[in-house]
This record gives C-alpha cells, structure tokens and sequence, in this order.
C-alpha cells in the first residue's frame, strides 16, 4: 500500500514547501499527491482572457509549475502520484461568461497534455485526469472522452505512466448527482475499452470516496465492479451534500461518521486493493488555525496507517504459520465468526485468571504465560481494544511476533436471531465470512 | 394509456371510505395506490401477546376492507397498485414476528390485493447487508421471501414489484436494496422466467433516487418495461419528505433541484403507460385541512402536466 496526503491537504504553499514537507516528513508521511489543480485552472484563464487581466496564461503556467517542481526536488519529495487539474462541476457557463464549454474543454485538452508531460518529466507515473463533462450531453460523454484520453495516451513517452481515469458528480440546479464515471461497470468499460485501444495497460481508476458519498453510492460494489483497475483511492469525508474534503471520521452526527466507511472498506478489502491511498483532508485542515495545523500531520499518518489496517485485517493473519488470540471477549468472538474458520487459532488467552481453562467460542482459553511456549512461525493476535497496553506486556515476555486484528468493519456482523431462524444448511453459513 | 393515481394514506379514512375516494375523483384522480400498509402501522407491524392485524382470517379481511372496495368501484377510482406493509424482515426482532410478517403478513396482503383486483403490489426487500456482509447476499435472503410468494402472485394475476430504497448512517441516506437497476433487471427477468410469468417487476421511487443522486433517466431507461409502477414525490436531497413535485431549490436561480426533466424524458424514451402515481400522503397533513383538497387538485394537476410531457 502506498500512503500518501494530498498537496492540498496539507497546506503547502506551492512556491515555498519547504515547512510543509519538514512537518511532512517529521510526522513520518513520506508521500503526497501533487495537485496540478493548485497552480493552473482551465476555468480561470479563459476567465482572466476575458476580463482581460493577464494573470493567467497558458504559457506562463508551465514556467510556474516548473518552479515549484524544483521547490519539491530541492527539497527531496517528489510527488508519488499527480492530480491533473479540476473542472469545476457547479460550473454554469452563459452568454455573459464570453467563452464556451468548447472552449473550456479545448483548453483543458492542452493543458492537460502538457500536464502529462511535466509528470513524466519529474519521474511521476501516476496521473489522476478528471473525465470531461463540461457542457457534453450524456450520449457524447464515451466519444468525447475516448479522443480525450487517448490523445493524452499518445502524449506519453514512458510505457510506466498510468492515465486514472475518476468518478464525478454532475450538478442539477445545485443539487450534486451521479456523474461521469460514476458507476461502476461503465467506469470498468471505459478503462477497459481505453486500454485496448492503447494496445496497453494505460489507464487505471483512482476512486473519490467523498463523490461516492455524495451520491450515496454502494462503494463495495463499485470498488468489485472496478476491482484491480482502481489503483488508487481518495479518502476523504464529506456531509453527503457538499463536496468538502474533511478527514475521515470527522462529519459526526449521533456519535459516528455519517459516511459508509464500513462498504470502503469491505469493498478495498474484497479487491484485495493495493495501490495509492491518498488522504485529502484541505476542508479540516484549513478550518484549524495555522498554529495548529502541524499537530494534524501525525493525526494524517495514523489515519493513513488505520485505513492500511482495516483493509489488511488478514495481512497479519496470513503472515504467521499459526496463531493464537489474546482476549477472551466480544473481539475474539468476532473472530471465530469471521476468520476462524479460514485462520484457525490454537488457542486464547486472557489476563482474568478466572477465564483459564474455561471454554470460549470453541477455544481454550489459557494464561498468557503459554504464549511462550508457542510453536516457532506462530504470531499472537492481539484481540482487545487495549492494543498498546497488551503490545507491553506481550513485548516484556519477549514475544515478537504480534499483530492485531480489530473488529470495527467485519465482513459480516453476526446476530443470533438471525441464525436461530434459518432452517438449512447454505443459511448456516451467513456469519462465517 | 396514462392515468394519474395517488396513495390512499391520510385521505381515505375507515369511518367512510366512499368520501375519500370521492375527494380523489374530485381532484382530479382516477386510480389510487392503496395504503395497505397504513392498517398495521409502520414500527407497529407486530405486538407480542396481542391480536394483531394480520391474525384475522382472510375472509375477515376481506369484509374489513369491502367498504373500501366498493367506495373506490362507485366513486370510479381503480386500485391500480398497493403497498405491502413492511418491514417483512426485521434481522433482529423475535422469531415469533418474522413469522408473523413473513407468513401471515406477506400471504394476506396478497390476497387483499387480488381481492382488491389489483394487479400490483410494491415489497420491500431486505435490509441486511450490514450483517450479511453484501448486497447480493441481501438479495438471496429478499429472493427466499419472493419465491415463497410467486406461485400465489402468478395465480392470482399479481406482480411483485421491488422498489429502490435507502439506508441511513448517522442520519446521511445512503443506498439500499434496489438502486443497482442492471441487477434489479437482471433479477427481474430471472424470476419470471423461472415462473413463465410476470411475477416480478420494478416500483421506481423518485424521492428515493434523489436522495442518492441516481440518473432518473438512465435508471428508466435500464428498466424499460419491467418498470410497472411509481412512486413519485419530491424532497430536499436530505431527507425523505414525500413533497410534491417542484418544490425543491438549490441556487438563487430557484430552479428545480430535482431532475423532473430526466424523469418525464426515461418514461417517454420506453413508452410507459401506466399510472403516474404519487406517494405524497405527507402533503395531505403538512397543509391546513382548508387547503387540502386544492393541495390534492394540485398534485394531480402535476400528474396531468407529466402526463402531457410524456
């Protein structure tokens, strides 16, 4: 998994990063997503052409970008994956505007193509290109976007460099619906049919958690209908209305997120993904004051670190020959419902002394002091949210084989009713993963 | 042909059937989608230890709901659709009220339907995707329910119809069952081919859908003729109010923040021709009782205006 925060999620002014990448880098976040869409925007030079100001210009751009990708050379991190930049999808363009979407997306074009090149330039080979959509009627979406990004394939001289393409909202009146690329099989169709026109594995799919969860959308389906194409996903939160980029778990309503971080998960677990996870968090992080931004950059590699967690639940669990549990509650019931089956424990343990030698779940449970005695290759699987204080222990008995195993996103949630009512053996499976 | 239809919910009312149906007809209606699921109430499906709806024997049902069918022959309204009441599967609730729901509930809206002479009947299908792990573990557990009443709707003239419906985290609406339009189709046409009969067909909510920013246009299109019914009804994006059509703005240009346009274009792109029916029994108490039957002239005058689009 690569881990990465987004460029403007972290505040870096784009001519001087060097303090953002200090604390980047002193928070243990060694990748970002450089966002193209902070120094050049399609919509603002055809606007500043218009009102005449000068501010602006596609040939200026390209020098200006060319600075900051030094800053960032200069300065050792050089961005792991690229965003190219963003049309706005609430722009609503009329008569009085003075230029038309033709306009926007001829430009867009151009820029984008020179975009590509300055990745390839700076060794980046992953590039995120927002379909267009602008003023193009549903039934021109594929046609216009084919000649789109196959001319942006013929741009590209490294046989490495990746075109993702990523779902968008469309706005009716305001109001923020399914767009382009937004489902799922469509989305699979179009990277596909992309590819085989490129003769190549060019293109690929970054999936925006916070688009999905605008529009509701089931995102373990999506992320099985896109399964191995998406290579990298945008973690982020939002109110389901806005299209904000908070941290996740931050949009709490009645004591949880209101965002469907159990089907992200479920979804990137199914797939197996592996690719870029990329945190965008500028709504959260421009809402704290400067003199606290920085105690956010350790917050942001955690999360980054949680989320390479849940969606490696098994990565722990395949690394040992065997495994035994420690914990003898409700994490290790969730256990055996789910993995126990498929990663069979030898045994648990508890500190209660009371619980040794009883029965739980089908397992025995016994005093920690048998950890030691564990057959060489075996990990312990720490099943209790009182993870740091059991790591202790277990690293003062000298044990170093520990994972953890967490049960806040299982693939299924079992309930006994649920079972009591099934009458045939295919129902008995439902909780067993 | 098209007609314009409404739910029963908050207009008909058990001490004289006739007058509510006579309010519709005079609004402006000819069919209704009756509110089966309005007798046991929503949350108040099943009540341990007592004499529930549904322990009534069918003809007991029957002889409750005649009033109603002869209010609605006599005032010339025709029960084009009805709604099963639901939920008919509570994951966590005693054994002794999935039963209820699942065998006595299910089987008896069935034949109050056919004794309605209905022909559609809109089901809601099981949440639990949260504790099955999937969608299409939900849909194997929504299917077990269909199969065990398909042979009852295939003699009794019936269809079955799924609708698109929603799940709520912390308050933010989500999709539920029924908003993956190429499973639903596909699903769909499974069923009634194993059954070599309509069983099967596909309820589209409009305030559902707007609530997780489906296409309405593309969702149509993808149904075609297994769209049999509509719920149609307008909301914020937010919640799931059940307003009438064209009330909702986003912007200061007050343009509808629903896609109405992409509605009337879906049902006009596959030639529907059935009954424009509104689910918007919440209008009926949101406005003063003095302006209600005009509210009631007003939806069904919306339903005039798609009628005409289409």
């Amino acid at each position: 998994m690569k881990k990465v925060c987004a460029m403007a999620g972290t505040i870096f002014n784009p001519e001087k990063p060097k303090q953002s990448i200090k604390e980047l880098k002193e928070a243990g976040i060694q990748g970002i997503l450089f966002d193209f869409g902070l120094i050049v925007s399609p919509a603002g030079i055809l606007a500043d052409r218009v009102s005449e100001e000068s501010k602006w210009k596609p040939n200026q751009t390209r020098k200006y970008y060319k600075a900051v990708i030094s800053q960032f050379q200069e300065h050792a991190l050089l961005p792991s994956i690229v965003r190219l930049p963003f049309v706005d999808v609430n722009l609503n363009l009329n008569e009085k505007t003075g230029y038309s979407y033709v306009d926007l997306n001829r430009l867009v074009t151009q820029i984008d193509a020179d975009c590509v090149k300055a990745c390839e330039e700076m060794d980046c080979h992953d590039i995120i290109v927002q379909p267009l959509s602008a003023g193009l009627k549903q039934e021109e979406l594929w046609e216009a976007n084919k000649v789109f990004y196959l001319n942006l394939a013929a741009v590209c001289s490294n046989e490495d460099t990746k075109i993702l393409l990523t779902n968008q909202c469309r706005s009716h009146n305001g109001h923020l619906l399914r767009g382009v690329c937004s489902d799922g099989e469509t989305a699979a169709e179009w990277v596909d049919a992309l590819n085989r026109a490129c003769g190549m594995q060019r293109f690929g799919f970054c999936l925006d958690v916070g688009n999905c969860n605008i529009c509701g959308q089931n995102m373990q389906r999506m992320a099985s209908e896109l399964n191995s194409r998406i290579q990298a996903v945008i973690l982020t939160e939002n109110d389901g209305q806005n299209m904000a980029r908070q941290l996740p778990f931050t949009n709490a309503y009645g004591r949880r997120s209101t965002m469907d971080w159990l089907s992200v998960i479920r979804g990137l677990r199914d797939i197996l993904f592996d690719g870029y996870l990329i945190l965008e968090t500028v709504d959260t992080t421009v809402a704290f004051s400067p003199l606290l931004q920085p105690y956010l950059m350790p917050v942001y590699k955690e999360m980054l670190d949680y989320f390479d967690l849940q969606i490696n639940i098994e990565k722990d669990l395949k690394k040992f020959d065997r495994v035994a549990l420690f914990g003898a509650g409700n994490m290790c019931r969730n256990y055996m419902k789910c993995y126990g089956r498929k990663y069979p424990p030898l045994f648990t343990c508890d500190n209660n002394p009371k619980l040794w030698d009883t029965e739980f779940e089908g397992l025995m449970v016994k005093n920690p002091e048998e950890l030691k005695n564990l057959p060489e290759g075996s990990g312990v699987i720490i099943c209790n949210i009182f993870y740091r204080e059991i790591r202790a222990q277990l690293e003062q008995m000298g044990i170093v084989n520990i994972g953890y195993f967490n049960d806040e996103y299982m693939p299924s949630f079992y309930t006994d009713r649920l079972k009591r009512n099934t009458d045939d053996a295919e129902d008995a499976d439902y909780n067993e993963g | 042909m098209l007609e314009i239809g409404v739910q029963t919910k908050n207009v008909i009312e058990d001490k004289d059937p006739l007058k509510g149906f006579e309010k519709l007809k005079k609004a402006g209606f000819t069919c209704c989608d009756f509110s089966l699921n309005a007798y046991p109430l929503n949350g108040k499906t099943y009540v341990l230890g007592e004499k529930n709806f549904f322990d009534q024997t069918v003809s007991e049902l029957e002889a409750f709901f005649k009033p109603y069918k002869e209010g609605a022959e006599r005032a010339g309204i025709t029960v084009n659709q009805m709604h099963m009441p639901y939920p008919v599967y509570m994951p966590q609730a005693a054994h002794e009220i999935n039963d209820y729901l699942w065998n006595q509930a299910a089987p008896k809206s069935m034949e109050i339907c056919a004794f309605f002479g209905c022909r559609y009947i809109v089901v809601h299908g099981f949440k639990l995707a949260y504790y099955l792990g999937s969608e299409e573990q939900e849909w194997e557990q929504t299917e077990r329910f269909l199969v065990s009443l398909a042979p009852m709707a295939k003699e009794m003239g019936i269809t079955m119809c799924i609708e698109n419906l929603y799940e709520s985290i912390g308050g933010h609406i989500v999709e539920g069952p029924g908003c993956d339009v190429r499973r639903a189709v596909e699903r769909i046409d499974r069923m009634n081919d194993r059954y070599h009969a309509e069983v099967l067909g596909f309820c589209f909510d409009t305030g559902h859908a707007n609530l997780v920013g489906i296409d309405f246009e593309s969702f149509i299109m993808v149904l075609g003729h297994r769209l049999k019914v509509l719920h149609i009804h307008d909301n914020d994006g937010r919640s799931d109010l059940h307003q009438i059509p064209f009330t909702f703005t986003r912007t200061r240009e007050n343009k509808p923040s629903t896609d109405w346009e992409g509605f009337v274009r879906g049902l006009r792109n596959i030639r529907f021709d059935k009954v424009l029916s509104f689910e918007t029994a919440p209008v009926i108490t949101a406005f003063p009782e003095a302006l209600r039957e005009e509210a009631l002239a007003l939806i069904a005058k919306i339903g005039g205006y798609f009628k005409d689009e289409i």
